[in-house]
């Protein structure tokens, strides 16, 4: 018995043998259509000259990135200032991006752990739960938070007439509305990815933990959350991310003191009045940060487990 | 052991409801110090629950659990001066095997370098000392059965638990660790209490045994006590193999029973406490059954089937009323073993039967 199966193999990888690179390429050619030229395309673009009602000059230029870093006055004659005005907004975005990721996390491994430990019918009830206002398209969702924390909006009147405040609270444009935004456009991120991994944690370890005298919060820190922390990692990878680009909730909720990356980067594509080659060259600035912060953490990582 | 040997847990009427399903009801056991003692039992019979809420996992409904005469009832897992190695080990996957075993140190607040010194000694005791930086992932079903030993006795808890450690190894590693727990039991003296569903692990390992069914503890004693003098059908059965003949009881007095036996015979042997006149089961084991010839033996019968185990054959006689008994007949070039279809006789000493209680 054990030889046939072991002959059969023999066959089976015969009869894919030499099709390897073949058989790869479905992943290439979605790799490439859906990765390489959109972001290749953009790399390009930001290297252009920009046409004043939008489109690009098939010319090279490195005045988007110069537009990006330097002040040079206004006729561009002056000798090169540091531009703060762009730096600001990526610190903002970032800023703004890390506390939703924080937010989230705080609210969002709470969550996942209540799921998570629930008995299997009652876990699908509450992810259905948790995904079921995603049905509805952002835009909309985004909108509706408007309209609920405007100052003449069902929140306030609540407030109201609770008594617990005596005039409105003025929350439309700020930066905790954006922070509100975020903070609900991105939560199921966080939830999901955390699930995944608490529901595979064995409850013995904690039982374990209690057995050699840890008390629950020395459980939580020592021995839950080391190995829960791939879920964390992907959920606040997951939430910051697309934090740090969106535009649909500084642009609602924020108003124009409040913009982030995300608005920038649209409004330079917008309509006639936007900059090609700059949006390119912000969205690349934007990635490669991203892949900076990615990559010291694959590296960290690396590193960790090397050390075991 | 003497009885002045001091208690090492004392429950004292435990009982256990999950809603309407009771899973412990009115345990009392003593287990003395310094004694490898088994809950032994079939799977669901309550045996794990009660190793639980010695732990303290699980919380009685009613009842008390002393440790050392002290009330531990209210006291989280925690705060309990025992250990546990868990039926699946529950090994912390991101630490290697040095620090697993110095968790428990830690926690009690000994330093680094004083925990880690003492766990370089229990690793020396389960011989795993080459072993110290290991992940546990990078370990066989064994070495991990060990470390999970060694972390829980690092502490030097006053009482180990063990939960059906053995049960994930294969037979052969299972034999050669039975041997080995038994061992640093003697030489740590640390009370263990050894939970397990197969009985011939709790023969071999332990000085008492208590078997548990249904909830309820069914009978305590010595491992020969639970063996020769079992109690009641379920023990007899539970324990080892054993024919069960059913006998009317006639006349009971002193520890004795008189009853007639299914070919109409009449027999005296020994009687459990707790046992009554009219129907009942006598148990007898196969290798205290002997074939003799059909005339003046006890039970008669014909040999249905033969089973050939090595150092010993198992004889299966059907009585005339139709009863099976299996007698143990050593296999060794002058004793006659019947063939299949033989008529013979089956003989049992007095002391080597016992009534039951149902």
């Amino acid at each position: 018995m054990a030889g046939g199966g072991i002959s059969s193999g023999g066959q089976g990888s015969d009869m894919y043998e030499g099709l390897g690179a073949r058989l790869i390429l479905p992943a290439w050619a979605i790799i490439g259509f859906f990765l390489v030229l959109p972001v290749g395309l953009m790399l390009i673009y930001s290297f252009l000259t920009k046409e004043f009602r939008g489109g690009v000059i098939w010319e090279f230029s490195l005045a988007a990135y110069d537009q990006f870093f330097f002040d040079r006055g206004l006729f561009g004659d002056e000798p090169p200032k540091i531009e703060w005005t762009y730096i600001n907004i990526f610190w903002r975005s970032i800023w703004q991006a890390a506390l939703a990721t924080v937010f989230c996390l705080f609210i969002g491994f709470p969550t996942a752990w209540f799921i998570a430990t629930r008995s299997g019918s009652n876990r699908q009830i509450w992810l259905f739960l948790i995904t079921i206002p995603y049905w509805v398209n952002l835009l909309i969702r985004t909108i509706s938070m408007k309209f609920l924390i405007r100052d003449n909006g069902p929140l306030n009147e609540f407030l109201l007439w609770t008594g617990l405040v005596d005039s409105p609270l003025h929350i439309i444009n700020t930066n905790f509305a954006v922070q509100l935004g975020l903070f609900y456009s991105y939560l199921p991120f966080m939830v999901l990815p955390i699930y995944a991994s608490v529901e595979r944690y064995n409850f013995a370890f904690s039982e374990a933990a209690a057995d050699l005298y840890a008390s629950k919060w020395v459980t939580l820190r020592l021995i839950i959350l080391p190995i829960v922390k791939p879920g964390i990692i992907a959920g606040c990878i997951l939430v910051f991310v697309p934090s740090l680009g969106a535009f649909l909730a500084p642009d609602l909720l924020g108003g124009a003191k409040n913009f982030m990356i995300g608005s920038l980067i649209e409004e330079q594509f917008k309509g006639n009045a936007g900059n090609w080659p700059f949006g390119a060259a912000i969205s690349m600035i934007l990635l490669s940060m991203v892949m900076v912060v990615l990559t010291l953490y694959a590296r960290a990582q690396s590193k960790e487990e090397a050390s075991r | 052991m003497t009885s002045e040997t001091p208690i090492a847990v004392d429950i004292q009427a435990a009982t256990k409801k999950y809603g309407s399903f009771t899973a412990l009801r009115d345990v009392s056991l003593r287990i003395r110090d310094n004694e490898f003692f088994t809950l032994l039992g079939p799977s669901g019979c309550g045996k794990t629950t009660l190793l639980r809420t010695i732990a303290g996992f699980e919380t009685l409904t009613q009842g008390a659990i002393k440790l050392f005469g002290e009330d531990i009832a209210d006291l989280p897992p925690n705060k309990r001066p025992v250990n546990t190695v868990f039926q699946q080990y529950a090994l912390f996957p991101h630490m290697d095997v040095t620090r697993n075993v110095m968790f428990g140190l830690q926690m009690l607040g000994q330093g680094e370098a004083e925990a880690r010194k003492r766990a370089g000694e229990v690793l020396e005791l389960v011989q795993l000392s080459a072993f110290a930086d290991r992940l546990p992932s990078q370990m066989s079903g064994g070495q991990q059965q060990r470390v999970a030993l060694a972390r829980a006795l690092a502490p030097n808890p006053k009482v180990l638990l063990l939960d059906e450690p053995l049960s994930a190894l294969d037979l052969k590693l299972r034999q050669a660790v039975r041997l080995e727990l038994q061992q640093i039991q003697q030489e740590t003296g640390i009370t263990f209490i050894f939970v397990t569903h197969d009985q011939e692990e709790a023969l071999t390992m332990s000085d008492r045994i208590a078997v548990i069914a249904g909830g309820q503890v069914q009978q305590v004693g010595s491992t020969r006590d639970i063996y020769e003098e079992p109690n009641n059908k379920f023990v007899a059965d539970f324990i080892g193999e054993t024919n069960l003949l059913d006998v009317t009881v006639t006349g009971l007095g002193a520890g004795q029973a008189t009853c007639i036996l299914p070919g109409g015979g009449s027999f005296t042997c020994p009687a459990a406490d707790g046992s009554h006149e009219g129907a009942g089961h006598l148990s007898v084991r196969p290798e205290r059954m002997a074939i003799v010839p059909v005339d003046g033996a006890e039970l008669s019968g014909v040999v249905t089937r033969r089973i050939y185990l090595g150092t010993d054959m198992h004889v299966e006689v059907t009585l005339d009323d139709s009863e099976v008994m299996t007698v143990r007949v050593q296999n060794s070039a002058d004793t006659h073993i019947p063939e299949r279809g033989d008529r013979v006789g089956l003989g049992m000493e007095a002391a080597a039967a016992r009534l039951l209680v149902d």
